[in-house]
């Protein structure tokens, strides 16, 4: 669905310098720079597939995110969605897609969502009919019956966002393009957004993810690609990307008496509550868990003991560090 | 074509629902916009009340002239120079990425969702001071002459546009030059005038370079009878004018790089 062979771009800026001589300098003498946000990203995504892109600050994930919508024109390479380049095919191709981004609104900000949702109607040019049951069916899953009839903003950052969404879906695109929808919501928003991304992605729609969130990404992500200074560093599965940390376990454990840290290899204390109470990593290569507890038991006893994957951010942590 | 009516109407609704949300903020600008306009009318009244005059024209000839500029901005200005405030605001903030991604042509989506209402006081403004300035020039009027005015009028709306395209195809490349309505204010105000009164090289630069003389004084040549055959001449630049300044803001808009994400 969506094919992605040796994209590239480069964006063109001038140094204006940091002090006001050099400031003053570069009015009349600039020194041109070129920043290769992306440099030549290949990957193929297939339908209803759901695509965490993450990476840190100014990796390129926006950059490649704009590219994919047809927003930025690339400096190289190819892209297929759908069967259209984005950039060169751009009306044609918008029609079959939505974008939610968490940080730019599609609603107005003085008139109702509703309003806005009619705006749309006719720039997609979606029937009446059409129209009234994608969105009769998107208000009664989002729970925003009485919401979308107030001014824009009157409604708080949670139920916008729901509102940003139906915007997104009202025309039934294939494939939507998320910029951190998450961004700044409570824990009950985040989770009703995450449920009705899931929901959604059920139904056949194809979403590519981009946040921070790393909560969004394990909540709903199958696949992640991970992007560093404009370069694909990871693109496989959660799973995968876990099993790149080892055969490693993330232990809370809580002891019968007062324990001494122990010098073992491969327990790694990652948090120290009390003498009593720790938080450990432990790797299974260096010692296996059966001797672990065998140890505890006998020098503390174990009073409560909880064993889990290791989080998300430590596997994310480790990419981070290949910067 | 109906999807283009349903997008204008549809944009339309909500720009006007937009504005109407503060109805205070909306009518002290309608007066203030309206009284802006009006200062021209004044000062060219002032002038005629102390015995000056503009060679070759009477008080309300030249009014004539200024009422046609007023109205040619009290059309144009609703419809799409609100574009330019609009692009200078989602350029800089990187949300024009939000109307590329919307399934029509971005000139005119940029142009339907600018609409703004507040500037047609400049449209009742200037009916009113034609038809004063018709009411006291005691002259009959053809059909003919109407009709020239209608024609030349339309290019009038289209040099207006051209001017829109160009100031807003600038903010593409130069984001948030808030200055750009600086230079169109500049330089429209030659058109307020009657042709004549300038230097034979400058009316050529008006008329036949930068079509700025068709804003106002060669429709209002019409309705005075006083046309040249320089108007077809200008009328071939408007189209021109027209069509580089449409092609420039499809060449600033590649430059767009939004916002950092």
């Amino acid at each position: 669905m969506i094919h992605v062979k040796d994209l590239k771009k480069t964006y063109k800026s001038y140094r204006r310098g940091s002090n006001f001589l050099e400031t003053l300098k570069s009015i009349f003498k600039r020194k041109t720079d070129y920043v290769d946000a992306v440099k030549g990203i290949s990957f193929d995504i297939a339908k209803g597939e759901l695509i965490g892109f993450i990476g840190p600050n100014g990796a390129g994930k926006s950059t490649t995110l704009k590219m994919l919508t047809g927003v930025l024109h690339p400096t190289s390479g190819e892209v297929e969605i759908m069967g259209y380049t984005p950039w060169q095919d751009r009306k044609k191709y918008v029609a079959n897609i939505g974008a939610v981004f968490g940080q730019k609104s599609q609603l107005i900000w003085d008139i109702p969502p509703i309003d806005a949702f009619y705006m749309n109607k006719a720039i997609y040019n979606i029937p009446d009919d059409e129209f009234e049951e994608t969105k009769n069916k998107l208000v009664k899953l989002l729970e925003v019956e009485e919401l979308i009839k107030k001014p824009t903003r009157q409604l708080s950052l949670g139920q916008r966002m729901k509102c940003e969404f139906i915007m997104a879906m009202l025309h039934n695109p294939d494939i939507v393009f998320l910029d951190e929808p998450t961004i700044g919501l409570d824990v009950i928003a985040k989770e009703t957004i995450r449920n009705f991304i899931e929901e959604m992605n059920k139904r056949g729609v194809t979403f590519i993810l981009t946040t921070h969130d790393l909560g969004d990404i394990e909540h709903l992500a199958r696949r992640v690609i991970f992007i560093n200074n404009g370069e694909i560093i990871f693109d496989d599965s959660i799973e995968y990307l876990r099993k790149q940390l080892g055969d490693k376990k993330y232990i809370k454990l809580k002891t019968d008496n007062k324990m001494e840290q122990l010098s073992i290899p491969g327990i790694d204390y990652k948090k120290i509550i009390s003498n009593q109470e720790f938080e450990i990593e432990l790797d299974n290569s260096a010692i296996k868990l059966k001797d672990f507890i065998e140890i505890i038991n006998q020098k503390a006893g174990i009073l409560d003991m909880n064993i889990q994957e290791l989080p998300i951010e430590s596997a994310i942590k480790v990419l981070y560090g290949k910067r | 074509m109906i999807h283009a009516i349903k997008i204008f109407l549809s944009g339309v609704k909500v720009a006007l629902a937009s504005r109407m949300a503060y109805r205070g903020d909306f009518i002290i600008r309608l007066i203030v916009m309206l009284i802006g306009d009006l200062l021209f009318p004044m000062i060219t009244l002032l002038i005629y009340q102390s015995g000056a005059s503009f060679p070759g024209w009477n008080l309300y000839e030249v009014l004539l002239i200024q009422a046609v500029f007023m109205i040619a901005k009290g059309i144009s200005f609703p419809f799409f120079y609100g574009m330019v405030y609009n692009i200078l605001n989602k350029v800089r903030e990187g949300t024009f990425d939000l109307m590329l991604i919307k399934p029509c042509s971005i000139l005119y989506f940029s142009v339907v969702s600018s609409f703004n209402i507040e500037y047609i006081g400049s449209f009742f403004g200037g009916v009113t001071i034609l038809i004063y300035a018709l009411a006291n020039l005691q002259i009959g009027i053809s059909l003919i002459s109407w009709m020239n005015f209608l024609v030349l009028f339309a290019f009038s709306i289209l040099v207006l546009l051209s001017f829109t395209l160009i100031m807003s195809g600038t903010l593409f490349k130069w984001v948030g030059n808030s200055r750009v309505y600086e230079i169109f204010n500049a330089i429209s105000t030659f058109s307020l005038y009657p042709n004549t009164i300038y230097s034979k090289a400058f009316q050529n630069l008006i008329s036949y370079i930068i079509p700025i003389a068709m804003i106002a004084f060669y429709p209002a040549a019409a309705l005075l009878n006083r046309l040249n055959s320089g108007v077809f001449y200008s009328i071939i630049v408007c189209c021109l004018f027209f069509l580089i300044s449409r092609a420039f803001w499809y060449m600033m808009l590649k430059n767009y790089t939004s916002a950092g994400g």
